[in-house]
């Protein structure tokens, strides 16, 4: 090799590795394995400030896919996160216009088995779901603390529900918090 | 004589009326004396009491037996002389567990703290590895002066003090796989159910798995239960081994019979002392049962002249968040069928045949849209709330009068159309 080329091929490897170090602290949090940006990617900030606005409950994300569609009002992002150890995903739909970020709506599903079944179990012993009857298998959806609060305290909640009758469940004590019944008009 | 013993009398009787209106008025003052003790005690005065800050007054923390923490509390003195402070100990004589005075070491223990001076004070909390679990509470008093109280109190309310409560716990040794049994169930029909048990520590655990009463009161909206715990057998080992996983066999006879709900719970009496929460070691039942019908339904229609027919049949949007079937176990999942027949005059059966199979979902965009007002957040996201199967049979029949049979399997309800002519 020449040696003049040495101190090149050592810059060349310099970089590589610092374009490593870069990526590697990139926004991307620990508990996302894998993150899949479709459709328009807007810059990091935006990336990252989702990422302050996201997290699984007791539970990585396998994978993350991302979608952002330009819309009049702003930029309509919607955020998938997949985990092997659940069914169901976690979805959150934000807004992003004017340098903010507004999460608009979210349907959150990933949840380990146990955390799912012990919420059923908990549910299944309260007064009113015996009374109704309920068969078979409900849904199992977190409550994030700013709606939680409406209802019983600012923390994660989760919500199990069947046809007409729904509970939500404190996860810290496996306490049932607030009985929605339907056909009893509401709470 | 006798005048003046008379007047003796007299006067000695007057003069014992005195008297005794004397001791009485004497009495009077001593009751006065004593209501004086009320009038003292409301006013006694919070400035008769050395001004010290105590910050933080109350305290509580998780320990497991062998931790120990150490917690920090500061008194700021804000009389105009310096303070002696002395911290104690003290336990109160009641409650669920008595704390070991041994287990809060205070420093300093002994301080004079200056006018307006502030001083912290480290508190020691040390578990030992043998303490059994529970709530447990101590006041930490700074200095001796007590709160007065009109009665005696059995124990001193301190007015310097800190009090701090503590939660004493251990996770459980024993994890359960499935807390919860629920699943729809046919009469006559026999079901096995298993439950997991791991022992994740260093003991065997002793196990008692029986089915409880205690929620034997609900059976559904009949009110009654479908079947008693008669129609359940539990099977298991007596003990789960350390650090390994047994099973608790379940077995279900329905009554050929049952109709409606059963709700139950099975008491695994888990030998823990970790599992304080009553309804930590049981499982949950829930079933309802339904009989497989053996005869189909029977529809008659006249058919004015021979024509093509299109028979729909489609099941009930079925369990619109789940499915026909187990919950504890989705293999066990079973979708709706039907098998349909066509009759004509003299019960000659008539050929159909099914031409497609539509699976048909029922999607909301969520909010308020039949959900529980907490989940009102997820409006605009499709949400799956129930399928049904969809079955479309053709069959070319002759005038007359016809039966369309079908028997339904897995739904509890179907619909069905006949469409005579093509369409």
């Amino acid at each position: 090799m020449n040696m003049g080329t040495r101190p090149a091929l050592l810059l060349i490897i310099l970089a590589v590795m610092i374009a490593g170090c870069l990526n590697a602290s990139s926004t991307k949090p620990d508990w996302a394995h894998d993150v899949n940006w479709l459709g328009e990617k807007p810059d990091s900030i935006v990336e990252k400030e989702l990422f302050t606005q996201i997290t699984p409950y007791r539970i990585e994300y396998d994978l993350v896919n991302i979608t952002a569609k330009n819309e009049s009002d702003g930029l309509h992002i919607r955020v998938i996160g997949i985990s092997k150890a659940a069914m169901n995903p976690d979805i959150y739909d934000f807004t992003y216009s004017d340098g903010t970020l507004t999460r608009t709506s979210y349907l959150l599903e990933a949840l380990q088995p146990h955390d799912r079944n012990t919420a059923i179990a908990a549910a299944m012993q309260k007064k009113e779901v015996m009374e109704k009857g309920v068969i078979g298998v409900p849904t199992v959806r977190r409550i994030l603390p700013d709606t939680s609060k409406k209802y019983y305290a600012a923390k994660t909640l989760l919500s199990v529900t069947w046809t007409g009758i729904s509970v939500l469940v404190d996860p810290d004590e496996w306490k049932v918090v607030q009985v929605w019944n339907e056909n009893a008009g509401g709470r | 004589m006798n005048k003046k013993i008379s007047l003796y009398v007299l006067v000695l009787i007057v003069l014992s009326t005195f008297g005794v209106v004397a001791s009485s008025a004497e009495f009077g003052v001593v009751k006065s004396e004593t209501l004086q003790v009320g009038p003292q005690m409301e006013s006694f005065d919070i400035q008769n009491f050395t001004k010290l800050e105590i910050s933080p007054r109350y305290g509580n923390a998780q320990f497991q037996p062998g931790e120990n923490k150490e917690m920090t509390v500061t008194i700021k003195n804000k009389e105009t002389k310096s303070i002696k402070v002395s911290p104690i100990v003290v336990v109160p004589p009641f409650g669920e567990y008595l704390m070991d005075k041994e287990w809060i070491t205070v420093s300093p223990a002994n301080i004079e703290i200056p006018a307006g001076g502030s001083q912290k004070f480290a508190i020691k909390v040390v578990i030992p590895a043998d303490a059994s679990i529970g709530y447990y509470n101590a006041n930490i008093a700074f200095t001796n002066e007590k709160m007065p109280t009109p009665y005696p109190e059995p124990f001193p309310n301190y007015v310097h003090s800190y009090s701090l409560s503590i939660n004493l716990w251990a996770p459980p040794k024993i994890q359960i796989s499935n807390p919860y049994i629920n699943d729809q169930l046919e009469a006559g029909k026999e079901y096995d159910y298993k439950i997991k048990l791991k022992n994740t520590g260093d003991k065997a655990v002793a196990i008692d798995p029986k089915t409880s009463q205690q929620n034997q009161m609900y059976g559904g909206p009949s009110g009654e239960s479908a079947f008693t715990d008669d129609a359940i057998t539990i099977t298991s080992q007596k003990e789960v081994p350390a650090g390994a996983s047994i099973e608790v066999n379940v077995h279900i006879k329905v009554p050929a019979d049952a109709k409606g709900n059963y709700q139950g719970i099975i008491d695994l009496g888990i030998d823990d002392p970790s599992i304080r929460d009553e309804w930590a070691d049981m499982v949950n039942l829930g079933f309802g049962v339904w009989k497989q019908p053996t005869e189909p339904y029977v529809k008659t229609f006249n058919a004015k002249e021979a024509a093509p027919v299109t028979i729909e049949v489609s099941s009930n949007m079925g369990i619109a968040y789940g499915y026909f079937g187990s919950s504890t176990n989705t293999k066990n999942k079973k979708d709706p069928s039907f098998a349909v027949t066509m009759t004509g005059t003299g019960n000659t059966a008539i050929p159909l045949t099914k031409v497609k199979t539509i699976i048909k979902g029922g999607v909301s965009l969520g909010g308020m849209n039949g959900l529980p007002p907490w989940e009102l957040e997820s409006e605009s996201i499709y949400q799956e709330m129930g399928t049904q199967i969809v079955e479309t049979y053709k069959v070319d029949v002759p005038a007359g009068d016809l039966k369309l049979g079908i028997l339904p399997e897995n739904t509890q309800q179907f619909e069905y159309t006949i469409t005579m002519g093509n369409n």
